[in-house]
């Protein structure tokens, strides 16, 4: 089939935004669930039908969303109303909006991957400890139904 | 055209409000959250945020470039468990009740020395009318918008949110009542950026003029400007 012309196909416009935290295990199916959710929940839907929001990825800290041109600052305030996707708690974060994913990728900063740094016990409780870049320091319970985790510093955590 | 903060003319808000020019109006830090103050200031500042009200620390405190305000909240059924509970409440920069129905709001505006009233979604519609809000004008008491209403409740309670604080930001409107915006965050997942705060608010039903005073507010109500007083 012969593709449509540039004239005629509709004016995406890519969002990037920052996954918190960076090491939650979402899925770009689950993200799309919840971002989709969300758009219906806050604005109805058929203004979620005209914003066309689809995830293109999900991982390694951040989330790449498309919709349509005209339509980034409904989705950004949607993309604030996103608390959980999957079992975890999360926050997304937009930082940069662009008309083609080639210029979009460009400001996507590299990953680094959080470090494991051993266990550690606080109360009756044993977290496993990540260490995210500079100073932060996550520590996380993995539970049978949801994952907890407590956001620290190295110097809180020399505190304890 | 919508305008950011950024945008914004910072010389029309009072003087005293640079230092904390953008500010989150509560958040709980560690142990009543699960975020120490430390990575809540690192979170904050990479958000646009230059202080915030913390709820629980001893006293305020500055971390690398945010400033912390200690705050304490105080909820009381009656007038005299609310005057017994503050006179009882640790010391703090920030004192918040918690609204009631409008016989309790009305005897606390107008008796009561605190600064933010919140818990004004929780209320009916009739709780904070416009005697309440001369009341509040008069008094340079401020009153909270929880954005955490909007971010996590759906549904028929987030209606009853946004009705609530579209009245809210008409009275603000006519009678020139300090708000204040607030993300009520435990946690690092439920601070928002000034951004979204500002897209938040506009659903809310403020205006770009009134979320640039509400976010400088817990600053002018720390160190309020009042008029010389002539002492013979």
């Amino acid at each position: 089939m012969k593709p449509l012309p540039p004239t005629q196909r509709p004016n995406w416009r890519y969002v990037a935004c920052e996954l918190v935290p960076s090491w939650c295990p979402v899925s770009a199916r689950d993200m799309h669930y919840a971002i989709v959710g969300c758009e219906a929940s806050l604005f109805g839907d058929s203004t979620a039908a005209a914003m066309r929001t689809s995830v293109i990825s999900c991982g390694d800290g951040v989330v790449i969303l498309r919709c349509i041109r005209g339509t980034e600052t409904d989705v950004e305030t949607v993309l604030a109303t996103v608390t959980d996707a999957g079992d975890c708690s999360v926050a997304l974060h937009p930082f940069a909006t662009s008309g083609t994913l080639h210029a979009l990728r460009k400001k996507v900063r590299p990953y680094s991957p959080p470090s494991e740094g051993g266990n550690c016990k606080i109360g009756e409780n044993t977290y496993q400890i990540l260490r995210i870049s500079g100073q932060k320091v996550d520590l996380v319970q993995q539970g049978i139904k949801q994952t907890t985790a407590l956001y620290f510093n190295i110097e809180d955590l020399e505190d304890f | 055209m919508r305008r950011f903060p950024a945008d914004l003319n910072y010389s029309l808000l009072p003087q005293g409000c640079f230092m904390m020019k953008t500010a989150d109006a509560c958040i709980y830090p560690y142990p009543a959250g699960d975020t120490t103050l430390r990575r809540f200031a690192g979170e904050l500042e990479l958000r646009g945020f230059s202080g915030a009200v913390a709820v629980g620390i001893p006293e305020s405190c500055t971390v690398g470039n945010v400033r912390f305000l200690s705050g304490s909240e105080v909820s009381a059924p009656t007038i005299k468990a609310c005057r017994n509970a503050l006179r009882n409440a640790r010391k703090a920069d920030i004192v918040m009740v918690h609204a009631g129905d409008a016989a309790f709001n009305r005897a606390v505006l107008g008796n009561i020395s605190f600064h933010i009233l919140r818990g004004i979604h929780h209320t009916d519609r009739r709780a904070f009318d416009h005697v309440s809000a001369r009341l509040a004008a008069d008094r340079g008491i401020a009153v909270d918008i929880d954005l955490s209403r909007i971010i996590s409740q759906s549904g028929v309670r987030r209606q009853r949110a946004l009705e609530r604080y579209h009245d809210i930001a008409r009275l603000s409107r006519k009678y020139g009542v300090m708000l204040t915006l607030s993300s009520g965050g435990r946690s690092i997942t439920n601070v928002r950026s000034v951004r979204a705060f500002t897209l938040l608010a506009e659903l809310a039903g403020l205006t770009d003029e009134q979320v640039l005073h509400a976010l400088a507010a817990p600053a002018a109500l720390f160190s309020p400007h009042r008029s010389v007083e002539v002492i013979e």
